[in-house]
Formats: structure tokens, C-alpha cells, sequence
């Protein structure tokens, strides 16, 4: 008997249930890889070298940015840089690919100044920060970052020293941008790694030739999160001390940015690998309280800690309230912490049937998609291992892995992986997941970075066979890219839940649009959209299938995210 | 004068040496010189036990009733070996004159001597009646009643005895045998501080031995040191010194001990896992390795050194190697399941679980009427994602009353995602329930026990359980993590807080959870 079926038979329900809001029948989805047939060559380069730099093996970031605003997501994938020990053949670069509008995507990097050369990437944020109407990027770096802003024109221009927004010295690995002091203006959260450099890297491994390994990052300082404050005039203050958020050193890798308490105020969850996870509760006065151990979601459920990476926030079990999902090393589990309603979580990991399944590999870009618009949020994580040579102790353990996909049944999991196409099953050393709808046609796409090798742009294909609907929020009085703002969808009795976020997973940012799977249901009833400034806007009843556009205060506007074209045509 | 033969408990033998000076001395106030009564004691003395009765007999003639005669001739008579006829005229001295010191002293002693503690006891106890401060009587009735075993009565007696007791290294070392008897480490090093130097070899190996009980390990050494030149077992003074040093984390000089003995021919494997053990402490791991396959090869037919090299290379993540160690192990003892299941445990590290079933399922087969090797099959079958299975193997086991397998059953059924209020949670309870009965002292199932209360809504249930849980374990995180929750929903701040502290504080370095490495720490579990 499958795995899947038989806890479905313990938790007394059945694979296939008819009332609509249950889940349906699985559905022909899959997966493939068309980042080649695209265009979209890029490789990403680990500067990999036999001193096992800790760098090496952590990045890099991938993103959805519709960088020209013309209603198609383009990428943005990052890159890493010459170390000491590694010299390569060509200049490594980032790379900016415009989609085309037609399935397929062009390099625009040299041309939009974007190539972020000499910086050693990691993650990456996008978002209007100036509120002028485009999307700007932040990519995270090893000792610094850049700030490129969108000049409306195809190009950006490197502000970070101007706007004080390198956070220099540190080893940043994700950021997102949310708006924490609801003036309507984003600020950046930066998560740090560790304080590892080339001076005091170490051998770790035993001493025979290929058993060098990455180090724990226990060996190494763990680094405090950065918060760079909005001056709403193109600069930025440092308030990480002041704010609280830089109160305590995490080992950073992965950050959410949600309403944990729904009180309207962006909180922060961060991932950190080998030490307690941080649950960051707004106070609402600019300041910050870390609450994740009593919260419930600082370890795991025996209070044991272990290697956060990728986390994300969303209503897995459809009650209202949002979920954390961390995904973590092999040999750990991927947790699921259910919210209580109240004041925390519940660790579900086995009772939502996750279990052991993910327990030999190592998860990091992750997050809750719907990927075959039932309704109900699924879980789709990108693996590869740390250790290149993981094989040496680990004989089943290879460093590349395949992804795995959890299928939410209504509030149970079950794998689908198998389902979903060979595509996922290729192993790769996977590390940024950034979902989007990059062909506008309905159901989330996904952009994998993996560490040394290509990137893969997994098309979906069979998730728009049910019904769905996409939201896109302008701000005018709270920021402009509507960060903060909860959206609750009424179709039929179904509720849906969602909120924009400015950043999520590890290393990733998503597209900025909400997605919502409908199941069977064509029509949608109602949505209501809180904005951070407070302002309530409501949709009523429209159809489904459709990029709804909604502007703060003004209700619906027209949208412009226009179907691909075939290929050829003008 | 010669020293008479020890007999009996060799007290009575000491004491009566004593005791014919003290009734000489007595003996001297009144009594003309040359006197047959005085003769009989300067015979005595000199251990010419026919002599002194010679003599005493015509001065009993004249006068029967002549208390110190009788009594003198009851000291001859003992010392001459005739015990019963010795009693006899010490019992008429007492029927002439129940309170006389000297016969109830000479007749508990030669009671000793006869075995006969009941009577001893009475008749010393009566005679402090008299002499309150009498430390003769005291360090006797110290011997009786630490032979006896009631220490506290021993100690009592040892300690009125004055400095007497410390004239004789084994009193010193009985009392502090008593000490340690009662946990009271402190007095019982205490004693042993008056060991003299010159107590002997044997005397201050015992002391090693007594320190070493109570952790006092540098003071061992010292004692074993003392204890190598003339003891008759050299090896055993060296081996025993090098373990105080080991225990007492002196790795450097337990390895030197140990390297000592090996240069002088001594081939035990013993010697070589101890050595083993100092040189890893030492950091030298090569040195270590090679000691315990010495030790492998001395005693090929004792799987314990397989097992330490076994340890020894998963410390060093040295996966492979201990495979092979496991091998020849096993070739050797085909029919280990200790062996079977570390093999089991290295499959399960190198993430090579269904070798590690297999090896599991071995370990089951040999030795069915143990928990170990089900708990380790049960782990690795949860490890594998096939729960039912892992609860059916555990709870197979369960049904034996076997804390351990219970205490997995419950925690199989937990990760099977057995809901609240479901038969599979009840049951999990129930096996907790009967874990916690059968070994109360096992904290793990206590604290998963605790978990599904405080998932019930049962807090003060739940609370009493993880309380009990850090009092067995007080470094035990889960324990902290969940009664800080359940302190939390009782609305106690301040103990939720303080909880939550102390989880904050503990810090992994390993992942110490249901991984690989845990079933290493299950089988040390399972190894107590």
C-alpha cells in the first residue's frame, strides 16, 4: 500500500473525495526543464577549489523581476567571483535574461548593468523600494551587497553606496523587502551567515586526500541579522540594533517576511542552520521582539536544533492562519509547524504526513505553491547536498539530488514527486526556488539555481487545467508593491489566505503577483485586500482565470500581463 | 618475647598482647617480686604459655577465688589455643565478681576469637558499662559490627577508639570501607589520610581501590603508586594506577603506566583497550587504533575490543574501516548480535539502511530474548519511512514487558502521525504508561510520554511527567522544551520562561535527534 494512502487510511479519509472543498482527484501535472530550449544558458560558477572555501557551496539566488514592466516576468539569476585560490577562465557574472514574451528569454545583463562582477553572490530581493513604480534589486553578497535601482529604461545603476545599503563585512545569504514601519516604504531585512573569511578558514575533514570537507558552521561566529530602514529619500539607516532584529547572532540563511499574529504588522521568521530559528513579532513602534522559542517553532519538537535553510509562510490547512514550512539537511526533517491560532505553532511534521520522506535529502529553496491549482498550497522543495563528497560517507548519498514535491490533500501530504515529470528527478545541486507564472497562463512556474552547475527554468504544464485566479497589487498609500497586504479570496465556501510578501524561501524572490488555485470553482465571490496602510479594498464577484489588478483605494484596474504570443508572431 | 599466632579475627591476638601488659601492670601494685603470680605473667610475655599455667595452678589451689589469677590463667589458656577451658575460667571470675574489667575484656576477646560475636558484643558492651572510654572494647565492637555489616555502629565504635584504630592500616582502611558504605566520600578520603607511608603495599592498594570508589582518582593514583613496590601482583597495582589516571583524565600518565607494563612483557588485552583509551584522549588516534587491534588479536574471542574499534572509527567518521573491524569481528564471533547490531549502526550512518535492516534483523535472530537489536530495527525502519513495520517489530517486543521497545513503540506510533484522541495515540500512551512503570528511571519515555499529554490538553499530567523527567536527566533538552510549553499553557510565565532559558542555553553541536548517530546513543542506552 503507498505510503500516501495508508495515512490517509489512519487519519480516516480516502484518496479520492467528492465534496468541493476537498481536495480532487491528482491531476496531470508535470514539470519540464526548458531553460536550454528558452535561452537561458546561464551556469552558475561555485569557484570550487580544494581549500573549501564555505562560500563555495552556499550559493547561489535566483529571480522573478519584471524588471521592463511590461507584464512578463524576466530572471535574474546570481553568480559568484574570483577567490584567492580560484582564477577562472572567464569574468564571472550575474546575469539578467528579458523574457521575451514568447517562450523564450534574452540576455540583457551587459545592457542593463546588472552583472554584479567581482561580487560573490548569494541571494537575492526584488522590489520597488523608491515606489516609483519599478522593481529594483538587491543582490546579497559575501562581504557586500548591491543595491541597483531600476531607472525605468531597461537599466539600473549601482546606489549602494550612495543609498548605505552594503551591508559591508557581512556574509549575507537571503533578504526580502517588507515595510516594518508601515510608512509606506520598504525596508530591507539582510539574514548573515557566518564570519568565516580566507583568513580563518579551516581544515575540516580527516586528513586524506578527497575527504576535505565544508566546514559545520558551528565553527565559525554566527552573524546578526541586518535592517536597513527606508529614509524615503533613496537612502537607507542601519536599525538592526535599534529595531531589536540585530539583537542576536543567528547562523542566517533563509527569511519570510509575514503576519504571523495578523495584526497587520509584517513579522519576520528567519532559518538558521545549527542554532534556534528566530520568530521576530512586530511591536508596532519600530522595534522587535524574538519570540520563536516560546513560539513553538525555534526547534524541533524534541528541542533539538538543526541546519534551517528555506523557509516559507502560507495557509497550508486553509483555518485562517499562517504556517511556517523550514526545510533542512539530510538527516533531519523538513519541519511543518502548524499555527495554533493563537500565540505559535505545532510541530505537524509527522502528522501531516511529512514524516521521514525528505530524510535523505537536503532541502533548500522551498516553498508553499499550488502547483496544481486545487486550492490547497503545496510544498515544492529544491535539494543538493553540502558536501561534494558526501558520497564518502554517505555510500547512498550523492551531493547532487533530485527535487520532491508534497501534494497537499487538505491539510495532509502526500509525495508526488514520482507524478510530476522526470525533470525533477534529475539531480542537481539545487539552491534557490523562485516560483512565478512566467508564461501567464495560470499555474506557477519555478526557477531553480543550482550551486556549479545550469540553471533550470521548470515550465508547468497541466496545473492550469483547473481553475485559478492572480492577483497584482499597487500601493499608493502603503508602498507600492502592496508588501504587507493579506488578501482573503471567497469562492463558493471556499476562503483562500494569502499575503504579499517582499521575500521568502532561500535566496529567492518569487514573482510579486498572488496566486490562487480554484479547484472547479470558475467564478470567484469576493476578495477583499487589507492594505498595510489599513485601507480595505473589495472585489466582488468576477470570473476566474484571470490576473485580477488591484490598485489601493480604486478597487480592480486594468491589468497588462498578456498571454505569451506563438513564437514569430509580432 | 615472640608475637602470638593471629587467630580468629587477629584482633583478639593484638589485644590480648595488650591486655597481658596492662594485668602485668595491674598486676605489679601489691604483689612481691618474684612472686608466682608475677612469674606467670613474665612467662606469658614471652609467649611461654605452659610455663605461666604451670605456675598459676598451685596459686589457684591456695586460692580459688583470686580474680586475676583466674583471669591470668584464662589468657594463658587462650593463648595456649584451649579456648573453652579459657571461657570457663573467665566465666568464674565473673560469677565471683560480675563487674571485673579484665575477665570481661579477656572473655570477649577470646569470643572473638571463637567466632562467637554474639556473645563478644555482650560481654564488651557491659564492660563499657564500666569503662565507658575504654578504646580495647570500642575498636573490638568496631570489628564485630563492621563484619556485621551495620557501618553506622562501626563507625561509632571506630571513632571512640581514639588513635588506637590507626596503629593497624586495616582498621583504618575497615573504617573507611565503613565510610564509603554510608556516601560519606569526604570522611572516608579523610581516613585514608592517616594511612601511613609505611602501611604496606597491600594496605595502599585497598586504599587505592576505596578512593577510586569514590572519585577520588588523583588520590587513587597516589595510593597505587605507593602500592607498586611489594605488591605481589605488579600488574594489577600498574593496571589499576593507570585506570586512576584515566578516570582522572591524567591520559598522558595512564598511557606512560600502561606503555610501563607492556615493556615488561605483560600481554593482556585489557591492558591494551585501557591503553587504547589514553592514547585517543591523548589525540592519538593512530596509537589508539593500533593498541585495540592488538587487544583484538591478544583475545581474539572477546568482542568488546571489536566494538571500542568499532566506536573508535565512528568518532572519526571513519565509516568503511569500521565495517571492515566489524567483519573480522564477526568472523571471529559469528554469533555476536552485539556485534551485529554496531555493524547495523555503521550501515545506518553511511545512510545504507537496508544493509543496516539486515544486519538488524541478524542481531534479532541471535539474540531474540534482548531489546536492543529490535529497538535498533525498529529505529532504522522509521528512518526508512516504513512505519507500520517498525511498529509491528516493535510492538512484538513491547508484549515482553521490554521497557526499550515499549518506549520506541510510542515513539513509532508518534511519527506515524497518530492523531489525538486516536487508537494509535492511545496506544502510544499506554506503552509509555507502562515504559515509565517498568524502569521509572528511564527519562526518554517520560518525556514522550509527557509530549502526547500535553498534545491531549492533559497538562498537569503531562507536567508531572517532564518534571520527573529533568529530575532523572537535568541536561535533558526535550524534557525543558516541552514542560516549558506545557508551563506556558498554564499560564505560568515565570517557569515557562525560566524553561525556555534553558532550552535556549543547550546547544547542539551534533543533531541530536532521531538521526544515525542516535541509534549510537540508543545502543549506549541499551548497554547500561
Amino acid at each position: 500500500m503507498r505510503l500516501g494512502a495508508l495515512l490517509l487510511g489512519l487519519a480516516g479519509g480516502g484518496l479520492f473525495l467528492l465534496s468541493q472543498d476537498s481536495p480532487q482527484p491528482a491531476s496531470p501535472v508535470s514539470f519540464v526543464d526548458v531553460a536550454a530550449e528558452s535561452g537561458i544558458s546561464f551556469r552558475h560558477d561555485n569557484a570550487a577549489s580544494t581549500e573549501k572555501y564555505l562560500i563555495e557551496t552556499m550559493g547561489a539566488g535566483a529571480a522573478w523581476i519584471d524588471y521592463n514592466s511590461d507584464g512578463f516576468l524576466d530572471i535574474y539569476l546570481v553568480n559568484s567571483a574570483p577567490t584567492k585560490v580560484y582564477r577562472p577562465g572567464k569574468p564571472l557574472r550575474s546575469s539578467l535574461y528579458r523574457n521575451n514574451g514568447e517562450g523564450s528569454f534574452t540576455e540583457v545583463t551587459e545592457a542593463a548593468g546588472v552583472a554584479a562582477e567581482g561580487l560573490f553572490g548569494m541571494g537575492v530581493a526584488a522590489g520597488d523600494y523608491d515606489n516609483d513604480g519599478d522593481q529594483d534589486l538587491y543582490v546579497v553578497g559575501y562581504w557586500r551587497s548591491i543595491l541597483y535601482r531600476n531607472e525605468g529604461n531597461g537599466r539600473f545603476t549601482d546606489v549602494t553606496q550612495r543609498a548605505a545599503a552594503a551591508n559591508a563585512g557581512k556574509w549575507g545569504s537571503s533578504a526580502a523587502w517588507f515595510d516594518y514601519d508601515r510608512d509606506g516604504w520598504l525596508d530591507l531585512v539582510i539574514v548573515n551567515y557566518v564570519d568565516w573569511s580566507v583568513q580563518n578558514n579551516l581544515y575540516c575533514g580527516e586528513q586524506r586526500p578527497g575527504y576535505r570537507s565544508y566546514c559545520h558552521p558551528n565553527k565559525y561566529k554566527g552573524q546578526t541579522p541586518t535592517l536597513l530602514g527606508n529614509n524615503r529619500d533613496g537612502t537607507f539607516s542601519d536599525a538592526s540594533r535599534k529595531s531589536g532584529i540585530g539583537s542576536k547572532p543567528g547562523n542566517g540563511l533563509g527569511v519570510v517576511c509575514f503576519d504571523f499574529n495578523r495584526d497587520g504588522w509584517t513579522d519576520l521568521f528567519i532559518a538558521n542552520d545549527s542554532t534556534e530559528n528566530f520568530l521576530y513579532l512586530n511591536r508596532r513602534d519600530k522595534t522587535f521582539t524574538e519570540i520563536a522559542v516560546r513560539a513553538g517553532a525555534a526547534y524541533g519538537d524534541n528541542g533539538e536544533v538543526e541546519a534551517g535553510m528555506g523557509v516559507d509562510a502560507a495557509d497550508y490547512d486553509g483555518d485562517g492562519w499562517p504556517d511556517v514550512f523550514i526545510t533542512h539537511l539530510d538527516f533531519e526533517l523538513n519541519r511543518l509547524y502548524r499555527h495554533n491560532g493563537k500565540d505559535g505553532f505545532e510541530d505537524v511534521t509527522f502528522r501531516a504526513g511529512l514524516g521521514y520522506q525528505t530524510f535523505h535529502l537536503s532541502g533548500f529553496g522551498a516553498g508553499f505553491v499550488d502547483y496544481d491549482n486545487d486550492g490547497w498550497p503545496d510544498i515544492f522543495i529544491a535539494n543538493g547536498h553540502v558536501l561534494d563528497n558526501i558520497h564518502l560517507f554517505h555510500a547512498k548519498t550523492t551531493f547532487a539530488e533530485p527535487k520532491f514535491v508534497f501534494r497537499n490533500l487538505g491539510g495532509r501530504f502526500e509525495n508526488a514527486t514520482g507524478l510530476l515529470g522526470p525533470d525533477l528527478a534529475r539531480p542537481r545541486v539545487s539552491r534557490a526556488a523562485a516560483f512565478g507564472d512566467y508564461d501567464n497562463d495560470g499555474d506557477i512556474d519555478v526557477l531553480v539555481s543550482n550551486n556549479g552547475q545550469e540553471a533550470e527554468l521548470l515550465r508547468n504544464e497541466g496545473g492550469n487545467r483547473r481553475h485559478w485566479l492572480e492577483l497584482y497589487l499597487i500601493g499608493t498609500r502603503s508602498n507600492r508593491d502592496g508588501v504587507g497586504a493579506t488578501v482573503t479570496l471567497t469562492a463558493s465556501d471556499r476562503k483562500l489566505y494569502n499575503e504579499r510578501k517582499g521575500g521568502a524561501s532561500y535566496q529567492a524572490a518569487h514573482e510579486p503577483r498572488l496566486h490562487f488555485g480554484l479547484g472547479a470553482l470558475d467564478r470567484v465571490d469576493r476578495i477583499e485586500v487589507r492594505w498595510p496602510s489599513g485601507v480595505v479594498d473589495v472585489i466582488p464577484a468576477i470570473p476566474a482565470d484571470q490576473v485580477v489588478t488591484v490598485k489601493e483605494g480604486a478597487g480592480q484596474v486594468e491589468s497588462r500581463f498578456p498571454p505569451l504570443r506563438q513564437k514569430g508572431a509580432g | 618475647m615472640t608475637v602470638p599466632d593471629r587467630a580468629g579475627f587477629g584482633l583478639a591476638g593484638r589485644l590480648t598482647i595488650a591486655m597481658a601488659w596492662c594485668l602485668a601492670a595491674a598486676a605489679l601494685f601489691g604483689q612481691p617480686a618474684a612472686s608466682p603470680y608475677l612469674q606467670a605473667v613474665s612467662q606469658l610475655q614471652k609467649g611461654d604459655t605452659a610455663a605461666a599455667i604451670a605456675l598459676l595452678e598451685p596459686v589457684l589451689r591456695q586460692s580459688p577465688n583470686d580474680l586475676r589469677a583466674l583471669t591470668l590463667m584464662g589468657m594463658a589458656l587462650a593463648a595456649a589455643g584451649r579456648r573453652e577451658e579459657a571461657n570457663q575460667r573467665f566465666r568464674q571470675t565473673l560469677q565471683i565478681e560480675p563487674r571485673f574489667a579484665p575477665a570481661l575484656k579477656n572473655m570477649a576477646l577470646n569470643e572473638i576469637a571463637m567466632g562467637l560475636a554474639g556473645d563478644a558484643t555482650k560481654h564488651l558492651e557491659q564492660l563499657l558499662e564500666l569503662t565507658p572510654q575504654d578504646p580495647v572494647a570500642h575498636l573490638a565492637l568496631a570489628e564485630i559490627h563492621f563484619a556485621g555489616k551495620d557501618f553506622r555502629k562501626a563507625v561509632a565504635h571506630y571513632q571512640q577508639s581514639g588513635e588506637l584504630f590507626k596503629k593497624d592500616p586495616r582498621d583504618v582502611l575497615n573504617l573507611a570501607r565503613a565510610f564509603v558504605e554510608l556516601n560519606e566520600a569526604e570522611r572516608a578520603a579523610s581516613t585514608l589520610g592517616d594511612l601511613p607511608q609505611e602501611a604496606g603495599a597491600a594496605a595502599h592498594f585497598e586504599a587505592g581501590i576505596l578512593l577510586a570508589r569514590i572519585s577520588d582518582y588523583s588520590g587513587a593514583a597516589r595510593r597505587f603508586e605507593l602500592s607498586r613496590s611489594g605488591h605481589p601482583d605488579p600488574y594489577a597495582a600498574g593496571y589499576n594506577l593507570a585506570l586512576a589516571y584515566q578516570k582522572g583524565q591524567q591520559f598522558a600518565a595512564a598511557a606512560r603506566t600502561l606503555e610501563e607494563l607492556v615493556s615488561r612483557g605483560h600481554q593482556k588485552a585489557e591492558l591494551f583497550n585501557l591503553l587504547a583509551q589514553a592514547y585517543e584522549k591523548s589525540g592519538k588516534t593512530k596509537e589508539a587504533y593500533e593498541a585495540l587491534r592488538t587487544a583484538t588479536k591478544i583475545d581474539p574471542g572477546d568482542e568488546t575490543n571489536y566494538l571500542d574499534l568499532i566506536a573508535l572509527c565512528l568518532d572519526h567518521n571513519n565509516y568503511d574501516l569500521a565495517l571492515e573491524i566489524a567483519g573480522i569481528g564477526l568472523a571471529r564471533l559469528p554469533q555476536s548480535a552485539r556485534l551485529e547490531i554496531q555493524r547495523g549502526v555503521v550501515w545506518a550512518m553511511k545512510g545504507q539502511f537496508a544493509e543496516a535492516r539486515k544486519a538488524f534483523e541478524e542481531a534479532v535472530e541471535r539474540a531474540p530474548g534482548t531489546s536492543l537489536p529490535y529497538v535498533s530495527l525498529g529505529l532504522v525502519l522509521l528512518q526508512m519511512n516504513q512505519i507500520p513495520e517498525a511498529i509491528k517489530i516493535l510492538r512484538r517486543r513491547a508484549r515482553q514487558d521490554d521497557y526499550l521497545a515499549q518506549w520506541f513503540l510510542g515513539e513509532a506510533l508518534n511519527r506515524a502521525g497518530a492523531a489525538p484522541g486516536s487508537a494509535e495515540e492511545n496506544e502510544a500512551i499506554e506503552v509509555l504508561e507502562r515504559s515509565v512503570k517498568l524502569n521509572p528511571q528511564l527519562a526518554h519515555s517520560r518525556v514522550l510520554l509527557g509530549k502526547l499529554l500535553l498534545r491531549r490538553g492533559e497538562l498537569d499530567r503531562a507536567a508531572g511527567q517532564l518534571e520527573r523527567a529533568l529530575q532523572i536527566e537535568p541536561e535533558e533538552v526535550a524534557a525543558a522544551y516541552q514542560l516549558a510549553q506545557v508551563y506556558a499553557k498554564k499560564g505560568d510565565s515565570r517557569r515557562a520562561r525560566e524553561m525556555f532559558a534553558k532550552v535556549s542555553k543547550a546547544k547542539a553541536e551534533e543533531r541530536d535527534q532521531f538521526t544515525s548517530r542516535g541509534l549510537q546513543q540508543i545502543v549506549k542506552e541499551g548497554a547500561r
